[in-house]
């Protein structure tokens, strides 16, 4: 096997026990962007060669000195470009920030750089955050690593991608409505949601303040929980931060379910479920079932509200959010107008995409006086209903089992048309963030097209370590997959 | 019930927005927005009488700290991203005649 397919906890250990080095990883990827990215297009920032390699001679120095000791020293990570880092583009994939460089650095990619993990690049993804596919990007879209003509899916697509194609060992995306989840199941690689306030967003650019949440994306569980203990950490430049009692989230890989009780929403296996992720959704239940688990169905209820709700909250926070992208403090300024306001407007009407300035328009006009409490406060009220809904079904069930999208990657192309319909994509991420729980994807599947299918587990607030364990657990039924694609690089082999 | 938008609230819309739109893109924006009201209005089947609206899911208020400086004066550095800077402060077209 190659260094570019390792896991990233596999490649942690080989560096410590000296059998490879920090360097020695870095050329891997290096190889392989350069075989596969012309494709892909997984970036939107790469950092140069000379500095990437400096880094890890670095890392690998400290390593050697028994500095740095973690499991992700010395290994290349992928970072959405909606994350800052001091001195390397940022752009949210919007024109308006095309030449921005945050004088600081965002406190979960700190915590990774304090690891020794060794950033590559900043991956691709929606225009702000906003979109399901990577295609709202102003930098190209990026294509799925499984098939070239279908999306990545969205937001975070570019992390997904470059996961499964093996230009980093792992990466972080954010999760709004599913941004995560989404693309890890089309991309066939896992992918983690925490719970809300775990890791801080000092540094994330914000969308929906109430909603974002960064996590983890990596090629299995195990990557999933190491990096996710260390990127999480209460931060008090986070008003929203949350002090949590563990951080082990490592030792809840177990193989072992017995006794654990699995509920499969009736609601999420209806109308507009594609039938060959419905069978391999349940054939997944059906193997957690074989291995000790009680599964059974129940209806979670208020599902189709998740998404009128979540669009006028996620738009309200994003009207207001986005407010700051005026011309003056950083980014894109128009060339030509008259006076300050038409400055503003000018900046951001030819800086925002079309998707971003619809929601901005959708936000600010659900907040506007009049009709703030018939939308925006409306939308409160059913996410507090979604919560109890929850609350629930977690009095009754350790995790939620379910798809993480309707269908398997769409063509790309196919989608922007009709954004209503791409919305309704999102109907089994959704409610997750509005409830700020903890959400995971598992590649458990391909469809007749060869194109992956996740599953989606969900967690109680908190509960990270029961998802993680019956991910854990259902990932021992089967093996990691990667795409043709992966294996480009020639000449690379160890 | 199907939402119609007037042309003066989505100019109004605008003002808030602080977005100039093209005539086109201004018409597609409100057909856009008039079939997005639609489908939210769908939230009005649930009766929500009684529920408080919930802004953060968990029981955390404000959280207040010490107004103490951490960040020393990063001037220079803020100011490297700005389209036009004099003096050590963000430059902006004339608003005071």
């Amino acid at each position: 096997m190659r260094i570019t397919e390792w896991t990233a906890v596999e490649l942690g250990k080989k560096i410590k026990a000296g059998e490879v080095t920090a360097v020695d990883a870095a050329k891997a990827v290096l190889a392989q962007i350069r075989a596969v990215e012309k494709d892909v297009h997984a970036y939107v920032t790469l950092l140069d060669e000379e500095t990437i390699l400096k880094k890890a001679a670095e890392v690998q120095e400290k390593i050697e000195k028994g500095e740095l000791k973690g499991p992700l020293a010395g290994v290349p990570v992928a970072i959405k470009d909606n994350m800052c880092t001091e001195g390397i583009r940022t752009t949210c994939s919007s024109k308006i920030l095309f030449n921005f460089e945050p004088a600081y650095t965002a406190e979960a990619v700190l915590n990774l750089e304090k690891a020794g993990a060794v950033i590559i690049g900043k991956t691709n993804m929606d225009e702000f955050a906003m979109g399901s596919t990577t295609e709202t990007s102003a930098y190209g879209v990026t294509r799925n690593p499984w098939n070239l003509e279908h999306v990545p899916g969205g937001s975070s697509g570019g992390s997904c991608a470059a996961v499964a194609a093996g230009e980093c060992s792992f990466a972080l995306g954010s999760d709004t409505g599913g941004s995560i989840r989404q693309p890890s199941s089309f991309c066939g690689v896992t992918g983690l949601k925490p719970t809300y306030g775990t890791v801080s967003r000092y540094g994330l650019i914000a969308y929906g303040s109430s909603l974002d949440q960064i996590g983890p994306v990596a090629k299995d569980v195990t990557d999933c929980a190491a990096i996710l203990e260390a990127i999480a950490s209460y931060d008090k430049k986070d008003s929203t931060s949350v002090k949590r009692e563990d951080y082990d989230f490592t030792s809840a890989l177990v193989d072992d379910v017995k006794g654990m009780k699995i509920g499969i929403p009736g609601d999420y296996l209806g109308e507009g479920l594609d039938p060959e992720v419905k069978d391999a959704i349940l054939a997944a239940a059906k193997a957690l079932e074989a291995k000790g688990a009680i599964v059974e169905e129940f209806d979670l209820s208020l599902v189709e509200y998740a998404i009128p709700a979540y669009y006028v909250i996620a738009c309200a926070e994003a009207s207001s959010n986005l407010a700051r992208f005026d011309g003056v403090k950083y980014g894109y300024r128009a060339k030509d107008y008259e006076g300050l306001h038409n400055m503003y407007k000018k900046s951001r009407s030819e800086g925002f995409g079309e998707e971003v300035k619809r929601r901005i328009m959708l936000g600010s006009f659900v907040l506007s006086s009049g009709y703030y409490d018939a939308y925006y406060l409306k939308a409160l009220r059913t996410k507090a209903l979604i919560k109890q809904a929850f609350d629930k079904a977690f009095a009754k069930y350790d995790v939620i089992l379910g798809p993480a999208a309707p269908n398997t990657a769409p063509k790309l192309g196919s989608s922007l048309s009709d954004p209503l319909k791409m919305y309704l994509g999102d109907i089994y991420t959704i409610s997750v963030n509005l409830a700020g729980l903890p959400g995971m994807t598992v590649p458990c599947g391909k469809d007749s097209r060869g194109l992956p299918i996740g599953l989606q587990l969900i967690g109680d607030c908190f509960q990270e370590k029961k998802i993680i364990r019956a991910a854990y657990a259902f990932e021992q039924t089967r093996s990691y997959e990667a795409p043709e694609i992966a294996k480009a690089a020639e000449g690379e082999a160890k | 019930m199907a939402n119609v938008i007037s042309d003066e609230t989505m100019e109004y819309v605008g003002i808030l927005a602080k977005l100039e739109l093209s005539k086109e893109e201004q018409e597609a924006a409100k057909k856009d927005m008039e079939r997005m009201l639609d489908y939210i209005d769908k939230l009005n089947e649930l009766d929500t009488t009684g529920v408080e609206p919930m802004s953060h899911v968990f029981p955390v208020h404000n959280v207040f700290r010490e107004d103490v400086v951490a960040n020393g004066d990063d001037r220079d550095n803020m100011l490297k991203n700005a389209p036009a800077c004099k003096d050590g402060a963000y430059k902006v077209p004339r608003t005071v005649e």
